[in-house]
């Protein structure tokens, strides 16, 4: 299977997964910011959460109505709709809504063992230029390994997954946020 | 309400780059705008610096660049000119932070220049802020500057790295 086969592939085959991640990021022009790590669940069609652990304490979940981004260290939690969150971000990937509404799927050439596709949003106000999508095949079917997405100004994020769950059973709190006792909320209209 | 005149520093600038993460909370709470995400500040003397703002997932959203006299909006697509710091900020953040000692209270101090209230808490007033740092192993670590004039607005920083440079001296 070409590489965007084996992506359609994914989204028939996956309701959900679960891993541990690295983030880093390098800017052509400036310093890198510093690698962060943590654990990413998703949960098909808008739950999701990133829990970053390092180099501090950050915590994204999306619930399927909203969206809550907790900052340890500013003791802040913020509150935004979700549909803000899937609008041409790397979660859309992830949601799995027909993603040739959204982005132009294109096979590109295999790298780092895994093949990879480019979806590069429709939309002319994203705030990204491409996000690829690193593939591999395993003996419980296709899973997405890497993503790279490209911002407006040639930074590229690169988040590798590892220790990947397939289709795992999620308890009925994994997607849910509870700000901690004292912290600010801030709700978004 | 008149700009506060920046010190016109004679010694060559040395600059300061800070890195972390900031929110900024503005407007009443039932018409309340927050910005959330990490940033880069690079300061040079008290005129001119730039400041990067990224998505809490590291994808750069918006870089300020301001010297004396201009300043300028890039979103990565296109690019917005200013006439100040401040008219930059108010557009971009809906408030106008106060340049003239956005460069001291990042160091966790108030401006010398400018009249300014120590408080018992180990924080400060000045230019109409409450500004309030919170120190770990002799590093400033946390910020929160609290507007008490005018519509609310709230800025906390996280910094997790600071580095000062000498200015370039000609070879």
């Amino acid at each position: 299977a070409n590489s965007v086969q084996l992506l359609e592939q994914w989204l028939q085959q996956t309701r959900g997964a679960s891993a541990q991640f690295t983030q880093t990021v390098s800017n052509p022009k400036g310093p890198a910011q510093a690698p962060a790590t943590g654990q990413f669940a998703f949960e098909r069609p808008d739950r999701f959460r990133w829990d970053y652990t390092k180099p501090y304490a950050q915590v994204i979940v999306s619930d399927g109505k909203q969206l809550w981004t907790y900052d340890h260290d500013l003791d802040q939690v913020t509150i935004t709709p979700v549909t803000q969150a899937f609008k041409g971000t790397p979660a859309a990937i992830f949601a799995g809504t027909d993603l040739t509404r959204l982005f132009t799927l294109q096979a590109q050439a295999d790298a780092g063992g895994l093949q990879w596709v480019q979806a590069t949003p429709k939309a002319k106000d994203s705030n990204f230029d491409w996000i690829r999508i690193g593939l591999r095949s395993t003996a419980q079917g296709p899973e997405v390994a890497e993503l790279q997405l490209r911002d407006a100004f040639g930074q590229i994020s690169t988040m590798r997954f590892t220790a990947i769950k397939h289709n795992p059973t999620f308890g009925p709190d994994s997607f849910r946020f509870t700000p901690p006792k004292g912290a600010s909320v801030i709700s978004q209209p | 309400c008149a700009t506060p005149q920046l010190p016109q520093s004679s010694e060559p600038a040395n600059t300061l780059a800070l890195a972390g993460r900031l929110s900024l909370v503005s407007g009443t709470p039932d018409a309340q705008k927050a910005l959330y995400g990490g940033f880069r500040l690079v300061l040079r003397g008290a005129v001119s610096g730039e400041f990067e703002v990224f998505s809490p997932l590291g994808q750069m959203l918006a870089k300020a660049q301001w010297s004396s006299g201009q300043a300028s909006l890039d979103n990565g697509r296109q690019i917005q000119h200013y006439a100040s710091f401040d008219d930059m900020t108010r557009a971009a953040l809906g408030v106008a932070l106060p340049q003239a000692a956005l460069q001291d209270w990042v160091r966790g101090r108030p401006a010398a220049s400018l009249p300014s209230q120590t408080l018992t808490d180990g924080g400060f007033e000045q230019l109409g802020w409450k500004v309030q740092p919170t120190w770990r192993d002799g590093q400033l670590a946390l910020l929160k500057a609290q507007r008490l004039a005018g519509d609310p607005a709230e800025l906390r920083m996280a910094i997790e790295s600071a580095t000062t440079a000498a200015p370039q001296t000609a070879p």
